[in-house]
């Protein structure tokens, strides 16, 4: 039950820093020089008063601003984010379809950084300032260090363009229908439709713009846990271990790592959400309709409605993420309590 | 239409795009029977041999040889916004709006700006005497998409009282000509202008006046009273992927982060295309546009920057569509004290229109893609030929003693520019920029501050006439001198405003320009306009530039299109 009370009341606070970041997200919006309508109004409609007064009404901008504020609450409670002063949709539309394809891009990034920095840590560990050490740390700085852009440019250029072994951006291949949208990841709709074609047209899509956007988490992931787990191997409770008599493996595995694992946990929540919210260049470079750069170009338009709507979801994923790191100390240390 | 869909099913199980289980649920869904599916199952070649199996690296690369299917690589998710006509008002999508509706009249070539088409009009306009009445007699037999509907003058007369209470972008082109639209017959219009417009067939040329179903817009949600601008939702409809036009193709697939695809409309009036879709794909980037035509999965990249555009013409495997914009980019000079200061003084300004090095900016940062007209009306516009050899060119000697001729002593200007952004023809801002800085400060006692401003604040301070000197872009409304001839000259209006400028001399050219049906007549006072407005100097062209495309070079007949961006109808491919 301690738990339960524990993220329920996690949840409750939420509200309330929510509400926090839309009040000072709605007050920068209105201090920033520049008027929406300026940037989405063509050059003959500019003058013309009945025109500017129509689309001031559609946006409730010939209101106050705290009366749009009051507003923008009282639709907010209603799940109504607004309509898009650019693109004239409403946001909790387009934020349906863009989030789901960052979650999805994310969630294959960090299978990624999972799934080949740990393995990696690990053996950097093992074998500390032997060869695998040296290759696992160079590889990790590689993969900490190299820039993004530069990253996806160069895989587009060798594994679409030269060797034409993968896909070039986009979600699916061209006329490729999408699977009905259930949840909005492409991968699990094709699985729930049965759809195999889709499936693997995603998949083969995915797998760059992963890797690319992954390769920085991965970096960190290896080498968090090779600094942890070099920590862990020369505690007492390893010795100990040792000294019972236990086979190497499952000292590293069952004992050490579990320990190790908590400072990379952390980095991970919130590598995890500054992905969602910093995908942006590989979005952009892969053609992936995700929120990043959706928030990055109607941002230009100083589409305010847009960004209020992205602001409070990649704050909302932050305290998410902040709680299931908390939830996992626990797991992986019992002596950790919550509640 | 079941039958469209159902055909549309059974291709895309034959391209492989679909899964025969999908295949068998959505046949279920279009009420097809269980023997019935299975039939065109046994009928449908197996997806194995009709083409590369989808999501192989091979499958993805089939559309270039596809001889039926043309794929455009476009920015669609920044440029696009709609095609329903009464709020359409953007650039990037005036390629599908071209294909998908349709207007009372067309200009095929916009290389031939005068040589304007009747498309959905049975013949040019009857006008009376006084030239305030336009009669126009509709052509017959003219169906609309899904529908089915005949196109009468009541959809004529309900597209165009939509397109003016939506009061969205295009709604000036429905409000600012005429007082009235009246029905005749059946298809028959009568258009009581407000003052005699020769320009009205290029006007009426214009996407927003496109004509759509009244039936079924109605019916989803559209309206042509005065409550439109509040309570019309048809918009919504169109972007669900609908499409109510008489085009020769009718939309089927709305995504602008993915795919919008339009497809061949059985019941055209016209020649049937020779494509059975074209698929524009949202790709960001426009280097991965030009690689996607260079992989084989698209065959139109839409934009080319102009280092892109030489590449391209020197590699040979792919050709370029070229062709004149009508857009321009040009310096504007505030004419009054408050603020333009010593810009205020004509000979200053037009001692700057000598010192830019024109031909520099058009060789070495556009690469050649672009020309030089004289002023604000580009070529090859009524007039704009006629005036070439009074434009400004470079001189920096008489620059030079028209600067020291004013008196002013040391000059210090302020340029303000919107900060990251581009100019018309994709150049850099950042680029640009310092290349006019560079060349003013040659006049000996002129010096320029660059003043870099966010976008949308820069445009909002230059429409509020805040700004001394700053740059700007223009695009064309309707391929007529006078679209350009108006903002820029007319005491108050959209542009002239911004500057301060007022000429009585031209605002009365303007008002006989209008009016003036003897076409030598009517060039004579668009020349004398464009004169006078060299001499003010309130706006300096820079350059007006060339539109460039990637086409692979299966693609036949596409041309690029000063108003429809590229010319789609009449495009056909080789296998």
């Amino acid at each position: 039950m301690g738990l339960w009370r524990y993220i329920l009341r996690r949840l409750g606070l939420a509200v309330v820093v929510l509400l926090i970041v839309s009040v000072a997200t709605f007050s920068l919006a209105q201090a920033i020089p520049g008027d929406p309508l300026d940037a989405r109004i063509s050059e003959r409609q500019a003058d013309n008063p009945r025109v500017r007064a129509a689309l001031e009404r559609r946006w409730g901008l010939d209101e106050p601003v705290p009366v749009q504020y009051v507003v923008y609450v009282r639709n907010l409670l209603r799940g109504d984010l607004g309509e898009s002063i650019d693109k004239s949709r409403p946001v909790a539309d387009e934020l349906r379809k863009f989030v789901p394809a960052t979650v999805e891009l994310t969630l294959f990034a960090m299978l990624f950084a999972l799934g080949v920095g740990v393995p990696l840590g690990i053996v950097a560990a093992i074998f500390q300032n032997r060869w695998p050490d040296h290759l696992a740390r160079f590889v990790s700085l590689i993969g900490t260090s190299v820039p993004v852009f530069w990253l996806g440019l160069l895989a587009l250029y060798v594994f679409w363009v030269r060797l034409g072994w993968l896909p070039g951006p986009g979600r699916l291949d061209v006329g490729m229908t999408q699977p009905p949208l259930v949840t909005g990841l492409v991968s699990l709709d094709a699985i729930l439709d049965r759809d195999g074609a889709a499936f693997r047209s995603l998949l083969r899509h995915v797998a760059m713009p992963a890797v690319v956007l992954g390769s920085f988490a991965m970096g960190i992931v290896a080498r968090m846990l090779r600094s942890s787990l070099l920590v862990a191997l020369s505690d007492d409770y390893v010795r100990t271990a040792r000294a019972k008599g236990l086979v190497e493996r499952r000292v590293v595995m069952g004992h050490a790592l579990r320990n190790a694992l908590i400072p990379t946990v952390t980095v991970l929540g919130l590598t995890f959400a500054s992905l969602l919210a910093g995908a942006v260049l590989t979005e952009t470079i892969f053609s992936w309709p995700g929120v990043g750069s959706y928030a990055v170009t109607r941002a230009v338009k100083l589409d305010y409605p847009a960004l209020l709507g992205v602001t409070l979801f990649i704050a909302f994923a932050y305290i998410v993420f902040n709680l299931v790191v908390d939830i996992a100390y626990g797991i992986l240390d019992p002596r950790i309590r919550i509640g | 239409m079941a039958e469209a869909r159902v055909a549309d099913l059974v291709q895309q199980l034959s391209a492989g795009l679909l899964s025969r289980r999908r295949f068998i649920r959505r046949a279920l869904g279009l009420g097809l029977s269980a023997p019935a599916i299975a039939a065109l199952l046994a009928q449908a070649p197996s997806p194995a041999s009709a083409a590369p199996r989808a999501g192989a690296a091979s499958g993805a690369r089939r559309f270039q040889a596809d001889a039926t299917t043309l794929v455009i690589a476009d920015n669609l998710k920044d440029t696009w916004i709609w095609l329903d006509p009464a709020h359409f008002y953007e650039i990037n999508s005036a390629a599908a709006m071209n294909v998908v509706l349709e207007t009372l009249y067309a200009l095929p070539d916009s290389t031939k700006p005068t040589e304007f088409v009747p498309l959905l009009a049975e013949g040019m306009p009857e006008v009376s005497a006084d030239g305030l009445q336009a009669t126009i007699k509709l052509r017959s037999g003219v169906t609309f998409h899904n529908s089915g509907n005949p196109m009468t003058a009541d959809d004529v007369i309900f597209s165009w009282n939509r397109l003016k209470n939506v009061l969205d972008q295009g709604s000036f082109l429905a409000i600012d000509y005429w007082d009235a639209v009246e029905k005749v017959d059946d298809l028959t219009i009568k258009i009581v202008l407000k003052a005699p417009n020769v320009a009205l067939v290029p006007i009426l040329s214009s996407y927003p006046l496109s004509i759509t179903d009244s039936a079924v817009t109605r019916e989803n949600g559209g309206l042509d009273d005065e409550s439109a601008a509040e309570n019309d939702t048809a918009a919504d409809w169109w972007n669900e992927g609908n499409s109510a036009g008489t085009g020769p193709f009718r939309l089927t697939a709305w995504d602008i982060e993915g795919e919008v695809v339009v497809e061949r409309f059985a019941e055209y009036w016209g020649d049937a295309p020779a494509l059975e879709r074209i698929i524009w794909r949202n790709v960001t980037d426009p280097n991965t546009q030009l690689q996607l035509v260079e992989t084989g999965e698209a065959d139109i990249a839409y934009s080319l920057d102009p280092d892109a555009a030489v590449a391209v013409k020197e590699a040979g495997d792919l050709q370029v569509l070229t062709g004149p914009t009508l857009a321009h980019e040009y310096l504007a000079l505030h004419t009054q004290e408050d603020p333009g200061g010593p810009v205020a003084t004509k000979e200053l300004r037009q001692a700057i229109g000598y010192a830019i090095d024109y031909q520099g900016i058009i060789d070495d940062l556009l690469k050649g893609a672009g020309i030089k007209p004289a002023t604000i009306v580009p070529e090859p516009l009524l007039g704009s030929e006629a005036v070439r050899e009074f434009g400004y060119t470079t001189d920096l000697a008489r620059a030079q003693e028209l600067f020291d001729g004013t008196g002013l002593g040391e000059v210090e200007l302020t340029l303000t520019y919107g900060a990251g952004g581009q100019g018309e023809g994709g150049l850099a801002l950042e680029t640009l920029v310092p290349k006019l800085q560079a060349d003013l400060q040659q006049v000996n006692g002129l010096t320029v501050a660059l003043n870099p401003m966010d976008a949308a604040k820069r445009l909002e301070d230059f429409r509020n006439g805040k700004l001394q000197f700053t740059i700007s872009g223009w695009s064309p409304d309707y391929p007529d001198v006078h679209t350009y001839a108006e903002p820029f000259g007319r005491t108050n209006t959209a542009a002239a405003k911004r500057v301060g400028y007022s000429n009585p001399e031209v605002d009365a050219a303007l008002d006989a320009g209008i009016a003036e049906t003897d076409p030598a007549k009517r060039e004579q006072l668009y020349v004398d306009i464009q004169k006078r407005l060299i001499e003010d100097a309130p706006f300096l062209v820079l350059y007006q530039p060339i539109d460039q495309k990637a086409a692979s070079k299966a693609v036949q007949g596409a041309a690029t299109h000063s108003v429809a961006m590229i010319q789609l109808r009449g495009v056909s491919k080789t296998a």
